[in-house]
């Protein structure tokens, strides 16, 4: 190695080091996020500073350093998880979502929605929640919900489109919701009794989900 | 000036979290938070959804131990320097399975 590459690297290095290591904490919390475990979060932290050093090179120095280590760290939580089981929700069906997350607000009796986030022991039954959901859809409630990035800020470090990232975040928070009424259910905090049909809000069906439409075209 | 139409329960449900996360435009905005002042169906279900938001938010959680995690970075940063995994050609054994380098963040080429 030449005098000049010593140097070029002893600069790549110094600058890697204070324009990427103080998005540390940041990193961290995304981490956990994802994980739910700080073992694995740790994992996840180190490897994605690993990779960011050997990626260094790339890193454009006008770019967002704390965007580029979440993408990065994204993909190394991605890798983690098994391909397989990874669910990925259409773009088109956001609204549905929505509709659906307010349906299940309108199967419980107006107290039971209360009793849900005030009686139920909500942070521990949400982290629950959240570590069973599918890894894209927590990278999406991680990025918007926890990191408060915008959509298309969380779109670019998901390395998706903005409408996948909307409908990712649409059905991870209604996941968690659903998760929420099933332990409440389980603890007994909300009963088994939904509302009758002629409470439910226009456009959402009582049994359960959305009102689909009829007819091609009618939505 | 251009007055826009009063909008429905159902229009109004379906850009909810939409509206939670101030991400529609300045009129759907107002024509949803017009709604939601004058609904008694809808209110509820904005305030249900706005709670929940707020509980997820609330699962964020700053590292308990970040100096520890950082020695710990430093020092694997150190051994990948010392023995070359860090350089910039070693990158390649690091792609992708669909071989697509994961460390290239596009999020540079849009920034």
């Amino acid at each position: 190695m030449s005098a000049d590459d010593a140097r070029s690297r002893a600069a790549a290095h110094e600058a890697f080091e204070q324009i990427a290591l103080p998005f540390l904490p940041d990193v961290a919390r995304f981490a956990l996020s994802l994980a739910r475990n700080r073992d694995d979060a740790d994992d996840i932290v180190q490897e994605t500073f690993l990779r960011a050093q050997r990626s260094w090179h790339t890193f454009q120095l006008d770019a967002d350093p704390r965007r580029w280590l979440f993408t990065i760290a994204r993909n190394v939580f991605l890798r983690s998880r098994e391909r397989a089981q990874r669910q990925v929700a259409t773009a088109d069906d956001t609204e549905l979502e929505t509709l659906a997350a307010v349906n299940l607000h309108v199967g419980l009796q107006r107290d039971s929605a209360e009793d849900l986030l005030t009686r139920l022991d909500v942070q521990p039954a949400l982290e629950r929640a959240m570590a069973d959901l599918s890894p894209e859809y927590r990278v999406a409630v991680a990025l918007v919900d926890l990191e408060e990035l915008s959509y298309e800020e969380a779109a670019a470090v998901a390395q998706v489109p903005i409408g996948t990232i909307r409908s990712r975040l649409y059905r991870g928070r209604r996941l968690l919701q659903e998760s929420l009424v099933t332990q409440a259910r389980d603890a007994g905090i909300i009963p088994l009794a939904s509302r009758s049909s002629d409470e439910s809000m226009p456009g959402i069906s009582a049994a359960g989900g959305p009102a689909r439409p009829t007819q091609p075209g009618a939505r | 000036m251009m007055i826009a139409e009063p909008l429905d329960c159902s229009a109004v449900v379906r850009d909810l979290w939409s509206y939670l996360d101030e991400s529609l435009t300045p009129e759907r905005m107002e024509g949803v938070r017009e709604h939601l002042a004058n609904c008694q169906r809808c209110f509820p279900h904005a305030d249900f959804e706005r709670a929940f938001l707020n509980a997820v938010g609330e699962m964020r959680r700053e590292h308990p131990d970040p100096n520890a995690l950082r020695s710990r970075v430093l020092a694997a940063l150190a051994t990948a320097a010392a023995t070359g995994a860090s350089r910039p050609d070693a990158r390649e054994s690091h792609a992708d399975d669909d071989g697509e380098l994961d460390d290239s963040a596009s999020v540079n080429d849009d920034a």
